[in-house]
């Protein structure tokens, strides 16, 4: 009952729960939270009790930088839950944030965005992360649907709209037609591995190791998906492995590519398989108007030349593909409570 | 290409219209590339290119596509998206239907919905509110009691107690208002008291007192004799007779006590129990008309404060604060039993010894029939208990 009273004072939420980044929606608000899916915990001494030292950005920024009292860790992998109690107190940090001005305790109705491939046993997880951190409802939906209503994309149209979500962990491809999923298939390739591919590409090739955090900036300034008529450049620096001292190398975005190959190809296969999948009414529609590409992975420069050229179809990138997902569950939890039912809603 | 050459391509131009379609067109034209080309480049049917550069919109699926389209084809042409991109929302193209409203879908009841902004911050004050209210009564039992009648019941359940009767003096006592005061054998209870000393049965008489309120309105009004001249009516003389007690605590009282004897007191007064506390708020001055008016009734005739009658002995309780206070005599009767505030006043009497628990000595001072009783050297911390008295 309480909560019940508690939930006249909080606002619906829509949480993408993210490997790289965590996004929130609140009702009538937007987007409200973004922040990285990191939390740093402090433990003094060995056996002692574990304190949450920081979340979200602050702690992104201890990643690899931290003492050996404090350990800064991503508790999600492959976007599903890898540290169960750290996941519920990051929730419960950020949805306190998202309500901070609140003198009540907030128990919101919240709907969770999950990957498509997630199990049970991880829906699971994520369902009671979420009660856990004061929830009074959770709703499930996922990631393909919310990315693709957050698109704006007609899904409830008696016609085949294909999107593609590329998150920090999870790569999700789906067809949707009539407000339900015709097909959907979930690879474990996102924004990690693409950094990971970096990482590995600068130690093979320069013999020199370099951190997440360098990885992630150098997609991100000189990082794309197809040979373009400029080529960008970029100094970093690393540790060279051989003599064990800092160095700092130029990268160019010809190699960033080829380092992004493996990855990328593994994005790729998964739509040419979702276009051999789907029925061919719905394969045709899809032709005629193209695929929607969503999540940060949209970013990554020429993506959406590298899919066109790859499948022959129209690409386009959504408006705002970061918040997509949130944005797109926000509005889910709307339509549900317009229709009385729960529309869209995973179990 | 013919498309490129139609008039109706020219057509924003001519009606100025600001779409981003022209600016594409002559991007495109200036990189001498036909329409297949860039169609081919970006994946999309001719068709598609051509509405594109007319700035026809209708013809195109939805805007999130359209956007697509759009955001690709500046980009193919080296142009800035994002200029290109505003031109498109300035036209204002929407989606000719609405998504997300499946035919023969029925909006169902909102589940959940939130409420509409600051309902439920009034929902809290107005809680509050209520909460506030309810407290105010609790804490006020006289208020509570006049709310819900309580006292009544009350009052007339310790009527039959043969001697003790108590009458408080509500140190506010308003002018007019007025509870009931409670005739004994129920009858004859004046508008005034809203609680009423008590008589023994055996002489019916009684004087309503009231406790805050009624008392006042007695006095002046009468009906405080009325009451208690009701219950005694063979009694009848001596209105004035018990003048002199209550005439020396107050000269109000004495007036008042004469209309109420003149109304029948007197019986009261020989009606071994009857109590007259005068809380004699001077500032309203009927209140203790009123309260002693109902003494006068009882007391001999019009004896506001008379002695205690044979055999009983009376205790005085004077109070600077707020006190848990219990008194029984010897007869078992409870004549006192509750938390009394600060200001007021309680005259008991009743048969010794008497039982008396006081919460709070240092807010309470005792007289027996008028001999100050120390109470700090009884008590046990602020709490004393003990026994007052010889059984006669």
């Amino acid at each position: 009952m309480f909560k019940g009273i508690r939930g006249l004072f909080s606002n619906d939420l829509s949480i993408d729960l993210g490997t790289a980044n965590t996004l929130i929606y609140s009702r009538g608000q937007g987007i409200v939270l973004n922040e990285p899916s990191v939390v740093a915990i402090r433990q003094d001494r060995d056996g002692g009790p574990k304190h949450i030292a920081a979340v979200g950005q602050e702690a992104k920024l201890m990643l690899g930088r931290t003492p050996g009292n404090i350990r800064a860790v991503r508790p999600l992998k492959d976007g599903v839950i890898a540290d169960f109690t750290v996941t519920e107190k990051m929730l419960q940090n950020f949805i306190k944030k998202v309500h901070e001005a609140r003198f009540f305790k907030p128990s919101p109705r919240v709907l969770v965005c999950v990957p498509c491939g997630s199990t049970q046993v991880e829906r699971r997880a994520i369902k009671e992360s979420a009660a856990g951190a004061g929830a009074r409802e959770v709703f499930l939906v996922e990631e393909p649907m919310a990315a693709a209503i957050g698109a704006n994309m007609p899904v409830d149209e008696a016609r085949g709209s294909m999107v593609l979500d590329i998150g920090g962990g999870t790569s999700e491809v789906a067809v949707l037609s009539l407000n339900g999923i015709v097909y959907s298939a979930s690879v474990r390739i996102g924004g990690d591995r693409f950094d990971e591919a970096i990482i590995n590409y600068v130690r093979r090739n320069y013999g020199i190791l370099i951190g997440e955090a360098t990885a992630e900036r150098i997609k991100h300034d000189i990082g794309t998906a197809f040979p373009g008529t400029e080529v960008h450049e970029l100094e970093v620096r690393g540790r060279n492995l051989a003599q064990g001292v800092p160095r700092s190398f130029t990268l160019n975005s010809n190699e960033i590519l080829e380092a992004l190959q493996e990855p990328l190809s593994g994005i790729v296969g998964a739509v040419k398989t979702a276009l051999e999948q789907t029925p061919p009414e719905l394969g045709a529609d899809v032709a005629e108007r193209g695929i929607v590409v969503t999540g940060g992975g949209a970013l990554l420069r020429n993506i959406d030349r590298l899919l066109m050229e790859e499948t022959g179809l129209p690409v386009v990138i959504a408006d705002e593909p970061l918040t997509c997902v949130a944005r797109g569950g926000g509005r889910a939890l709307e339509l549900m409570d317009e229709r009385g039912t729960d529309l869209f809603v995973a179990e | 290409m013919a498309s490129f050459d139609s008039p109706v391509a020219e057509a924003p131009e001519e009606t100025g219209g600001h779409g981003p379609g022209r600016r594409l067109r002559l991007a495109r034209e200036r990189r001498e590339l036909a329409v297949g080309a860039v169609a081919d480049a970006l994946h999309l049917h001719r068709h598609v290119v051509v509405a594109i550069e007319e700035d026809r919109y209708d013809d195109l699926p939805p805007v999130t596509f359209t956007r697509g389209y759009i955001r690709s084809y500046a980009r193919f042409l080296e142009l800035p998206e994002t200029e290109i991109l505003e031109a498109f929302d300035r036209l204002g193209v929407r989606d000719a239907s609405p998504t997300f409203t499946p035919p023969g879908s029925e909006s169902g009841p909102r589940r959940g919905a939130g409420l509409p902004a600051g309902t439920p911050w009034l929902l809290v004050v107005l809680v509050v509110a209520v909460l506030a209210v309810a407290g105010w009564f609790w804490f006020n039992d006289d208020g509570f009691g006049a709310l819900i009648g309580r006292d009544q019941p009350e009052v007339g359940a310790s009527a039959p107690a043969a001697s003790g009767t108590v009458e408080q003096q509500g140190a506010n006592a308003t002018e007019g208002s007025g509870g009931a005061a409670s005739g004994v054998e129920g009858d004859a209870v004046t508008g005034t008291g809203s609680s009423a000393a008590s008589a023994p049965p055996e002489d019916a008489g009684v004087a309503a007192s009231g406790e805050q309120t009624g008392i006042t309105g007695a006095g002046d009004t009468g009906t405080g004799g009325a009451g208690s001249t009701g219950t005694a009516p063979e009694v009848g003389d001596s209105a004035a007779a018990g003048a002199p007690e209550s005439g020396t605590e107050s000269p109000a009282a004495a007036d008042t006590g004469t209309s109420s004897g003149t109304a029948r007191g007197a019986s009261a007064a020989d009606a071994a129990s009857g109590v007259a506390m005068t809380g004699a708020d001077a500032a309203v001055g009927n209140g203790a008309a009123g309260t002693t008016a109902a003494a006068a009734g009882e007391e001999d005739g019009g004896d506001g404060a008379g002695p205690a009658p044979a055999g009983s002995d009376r205790l005085t309780f004077e109070f600077t604060g707020e006190s848990w206070m219990e008194v029984t005599d010897a007869a078992g009767d409870r004549l006192l039993f509750g938390l009394v505030g600060g200001g007021e006043t309680r005259t008991v009497t009743g048969e010794p010894p008497f039982e008396i628990v006081v919460g709070d000595v240092s807010v309470v001072s005792l007289s027996h029939d008028g001999q100050a009783v120390p109470l700090a050297d009884r008590a046990n911390g602020r709490v004393a208990r003990f026994t007052l008295g010889e059984s006669r």
